[in-house]
C-alpha cells in the first residue's frame, strides 16, 4: 500500500517536472508544476516531514504558482513549440538518465549513509511533530531567521520598486 | 515512519536534472524561472530526505529557509519580467541581450 | 457526460482521501490512537469515514442551494420556489404539503436538471482542462472535509476526535489544500478561451494572493493561544478542546474573527468579493462557456466551500461543537454528550451558512480595486496588528 503511493507521488514528482518542459503554453507549464510540488509535498509525507509539505503546498501552489499564472495572464499566453523530434530526443535522454540514477541510488544512499552522524538511516520522528520546527528555528536557526526575514521584506520593497509606474510617466499619460 | 534514503534522494536528483536543463535549454523567461524553481524544490526535497534519515529537525527548517528564498526570488523576478514586458513587449530570453553587443 | 464527471470525480476524490488518509493514520496527534497505516481494515474504515464526511458536506452544499433561494426571497419579499413536488410525496397528508411549501423537492429538479441537459463542449475551449477545471474546484473541499473534527467523544476518559484523519497540522492542511480550489478557477478562466473568463479567472488569481495572507495572518493568534498548554497547536481538535469550557476565540480575539471572516467570503468566492464572476460586468465570470453538470459542479463546489469554510471557521472561532461560551457537554453523559456535540457543530454550520446567505442578498459588490484596496491597505495592516497585540498580551 505504501509502496503504491509512493509510486504515485514519485511519478506526479517527475511526471510534472517533464511536462514543464514539454508543455508548449505558459499555464500548461504552471500546471504540470502544480503536479510537481503536489508530488514533491506527497513525497515529504511519505518520509514523515507534514509540516514542510503542508508549508510546500500552501506557499507554492497557494502563492507562487498563483503568481506564475497572474504573471501569463498578464503578459499573455504564447505557445512555443518544440519539435517533435527534439522532445522525443528529450524524453529518450531523461529516461536514461532517470534509469542511471534509479540503478545508482541504493549505492549513493548507501554511501551517503556511511557520512550520516547517526550512522543509519532510520526513525525520522523529530521532523513529525510540528513544535519542534519552532524550536530548531527560533534556538539554533535565529540568524538565518532573521536574515531571511530581511530578505523577505528587502524582497518586498524591490517588488513595489520594480513593478509601480514611474510618477513621471504616468504623469505624462494623463497628460495626454 | 519508514524512510529509505534513495527512495527519496533519487527524485530530489532528477528534479533538479529536470529543472536545470529546463533553465540551460528553454528560451522562455518564464518558463526558465519555473524550471530553477523546480531546481530549488528539488534541493529542498534532498535536504529534507537527509533530515529525516538523520533524524534531525534542523534540516527540515533549512528546507523552509530554502522556501522563504524560493518566494522572494520568485517575486522579484516576475516583477522584473513584468517590467520587461512593458517595456519591450517580449518575454524571450534571447531578445534581452542590448548589453551583449 | 456529465454522470462521467461525477465518477471521476468521485474516484479522484477517494483517492486524495486515501492518501491523505493514510499518512495521517501515522500522524496522529498525542492522546489519540495511532495505528498501522497498512492495515486493509482500517483503510477501508477510513474510506468509508471520508464518505460519510462527503456525504454529510454535500447534503449541506444541497440543502444550502435551497436554502439560498429560500432567504434571498424571504429578504426580497418573495415566497421563493414553493410549487414542485412529486406526485407521491405530495399525498403524505401533512408532511408532502410542508416539503413542498419548503421548497425542499427544489433540489431534486434542479440536480436532475443539471444532469438531464445536453453537456455542450465548445469549440474553441481547451477541451481536456475544460472538463478537469469543475472537478478541481470540488475536489479539494471535499479532501478538506476529512480533518474537520465534526465532534468529540469519550473513551477511558480521554477525549477524541470525531474525524477522518486527526493529523498533526490539520490546520496547516486545511488551509493549504482549501486554496487548491483556486486552480480550478483559473482552469476553468483559462481553458474556456474567451475573454470574460479569462478577465474572471485574472481576477481571481490577485485575489487569492491578497486575502490569503490575511487569513493566515488572523489564525496565527490562534494558535499561539493553543499552544500555551496543547502540545500540537496546529491541531484542530486540540483548537476546538481549548475553546471547551473557556472563551471562544471569537470573544478574546473579535478582530482576529472578523479578519478570518473576511478573508473566508473571498476565499469562497461569496458575494461581498464574488468579483471574479461577477455577473453584472463579466456575463459570469470565469464559468461563463460552462453548461449543464458541469456548471452543476461548479455551482455546488462553492457551496461545499461554503460548508467547509464554515466549519474552519466554527472550529477556530466559535467554539467547535461547545454549546455556549465556558459551556461544554459534560464528559459523564457519554454517548449522548458525543451524539449533542456533533449536533451543535452542524446546528453552528446551518447558522454560518444562513449567515452567508444573509451578507450575499444584503451588500453590494465591491468592485476590484476597492477589493484589492481593501485586502492590502486595511486588512493586512490590521492582521499584522492583531498578531503583534496578541505576541505582545501573551509575552508579557
Amino acid at each position: 500500500m505504501e509502496a503504491a503511493v509512493y509510486y504515485v507521488f514519485l511519478a506526479m514528482t517527475l511526471g510534472g517536472a517533464l511536462g514543464v518542459l514539454l508543455t508548449p503554453g505558459y499555464v500548461g507549464a504552471a500546471m504540470s508544476m502544480l503536479a510537481s510540488m503536489l508530488g514533491v509535498a506527497g513525497l515529504m509525507l511519505m518520509m514523515g516531514a507534514y509540516f514542510p509539505a503542508f508549508v510546500m503546498i500552501s506557499v507554492y501552489a497557494g502563492a507562487v504558482l498563483v503568481l506564475f499564472v497572474f504573471v501569463v495572464m498578464l503578459v499573455g499566453d504564447a505557445h512555443e513549440p518544440v519539435r517533435l523530434w527534439r522532445k522525443f530526443a528529450f524524453l529518450v535522454l531523461w529516461a536514461a538518465a532517470g534509469a542511471v540514477v534509479g540503478l545508482y541510488a541504493p549505492e549513493m544512499s548507501s554511501w551517503a549513509e556511511s557520512k550520516l552522524a547517526s550512522g543509519v538511516s532510520g526513525s525520522s520522528g523529530a521532523l513529525e511533530v510540528a513544535k519542534n520546527y519552532g524550536y530548531a528555528m527560533f534556538k539554533n536557526n535565529m540568524l538565518a531567521f532573521q536574515i531571511s526575514g530581511l530578505l523577505l521584506l528587502a524582497a518586498m520593497v524591490g517588488v513595489i520598486a520594480v513593478a509601480k509606474e514611474p510618477a513621471v510617466r504616468k504623469r505624462r499619460r494623463e497628460m495626454v | 515512519m519508514h524512510c529509505q534514503l534513495s527512495e527519496f534522494l533519487a527524485p530530489a536528483l532528477m528534479l533538479f536534472a529536470t529543472g536545470f536543463a529546463g533553465a540551460v535549454l528553454k528560451k522562455n523567461a518564464i518558463i526558465v524561472f519555473m524550471c530553477v524553481e523546480l531546481m530549488l524544490v528539488g534541493a529542498m526535497l534532498a535536504l529534507l530526505s537527509f533530515a529525516a534519515a538523520n533524524g534531525d529537525v534542523n534540516g527540515g527548517v533549512y528546507a523552509l529557509f530554502v522556501m522563504a528564498i524560493a518566494a522572494a526570488e520568485v517575486a522579484v523576478g516576475l516583477a522584473i519580467l513584468v517590467r520587461l514586458f512593458r517595456l519591450r513587449g517580449v518575454v524571450d530570453v534571447r531578445d534581452m541581450n542590448s548589453l551583449g553587443d | 457526460m456529465g454522470v462521467e464527471v461525477f465518477m471521476t470525480n468521485i474516484l479522484l476524490n477517494s483517492l486524495a482521501l486515501a492518501a491523505a488518509g493514510v499518512p495521517g493514520g501515522a500522524a496522529a496527534a498525542p492522546g489519540a490512537v495511532s495505528t498501522p497505516a497498512c492495515d486493509w481494515v482500517e483503510l477501508l474504515l477510513r474510506v468509508l469515514f471520508s464518505l460519510v464526511a462527503i456525504i454529510v458536506v454535500m447534503s449541506f452544499a444541497g440543502l444550502s442551494v435551497v436554502a439560498e433561494r429560500k432567504v434571498c426571497a424571504y429578504i426580497q419579499g418573495r415566497y421563493g420556489p414553493n410549487r414542485t413536488a412529486i406526485p407521491w410525496v405530495l399525498a403524505v397528508p401533512v408532511l408532502g404539503k410542508f416539503l413542498q411549501r419548503a421548497g425542499l423537492m427544489q433540489l431534486v429538479a434542479d440536480g436532475l436538471k443539471f444532469l438531464f441537459k445536453e453537456d455542450p463542449l465548445p469549440a474553441h475551449v481547451n477541451k481536456v482542462w475544460y472538463v478537469a477545471a469543475p472537478v478541481i474546484s470540488l475536489a479539494p473541499v471535499l479532501v478538506v472535509a476529512c480533518v474537520i473534527p465534526f465532534g468529540v467523544y469519550w473513551s477511558n476518559g480521554a477525549a477524541m476526535p470525531l474525524s477522518v484523519a486527526n493529523i498533526d497540522v490539520g490546520l496547516l492542511f486545511a488551509l493549504a489544500v482549501g486554496a487548491l480550489g483556486v486552480y480550478g478557477t483559473i482552469m476553468a478562466a483559462w481553458s474556456s478561451n474567451s475573454k470574460f473568463p479569462y478577465i474572471g479567472g485574472m481576477r481571481a488569481c490577485a485575489q487569492v494572493i491578497s486575502y490569503e495572507l490575511t487569513m493566515a495572518l488572523a489564525v496565527l493568534p490562534v494558535v499561539m493561544f493553543v499552544a500555551r498548554d496543547a502540545e500540537s497547536p496546529l491541531n484542530l481538535f486540540e483548537i476546538g478542546r481549548a475553546q471547551s469550557a473557556s472563551a471562544w476565540f471569537c470573544l478574546a480575539q473579535p478582530l482576529g474573527a472578523l479578519l478570518f471572516l473576511i478573508a473566508l467570503f473571498v476565499e469562497t468566492n461569496r458575494l461581498p468579493f464574488d468579483i471574479a464572476e461577477s455577473e453584472t460586468d463579466l456575463v459570469s465570470g470565469f464559468h461563463t462557456e460552462y453548461g449543464s453538470f458541469k456548471f452543476g459542479l461548479f455551482y455546488v463546489g462553492e457551496y461545499g466551500h461554503m460548508v467547509v469554510g464554515s466549519a474552519l471557521f466554527i472550529t477556530l472561532f466559535l467554539g467547535a461543537w461547545n454549546p455556549l461560551p465556558w459551556l461544554a457537554w459534560p464528559e459523564e453523559w457519554g454517548a449522548v454528550a458525543a451524539v449533542l456535540s456533533v449536533l451543535t457543530f452542524l446546528v453552528k454550520i446551518a447558522a454560518m451558512l444562513f449567515f452567508f446567505i444573509w451578507i450575499r442578498w444584503t451588500l453590494p459588490r465591491f468592485r476590484y480595486d476597492q477589493a484589492m484596496n481593501l485586502g492590502w491597505r486595511a486588512l493586512l495592516p490590521l492582521g499584522v496588528a492583531n498578531l503583534v497585540f496578541y505576541m505582545l498580551w501573551l509575552g508579557f
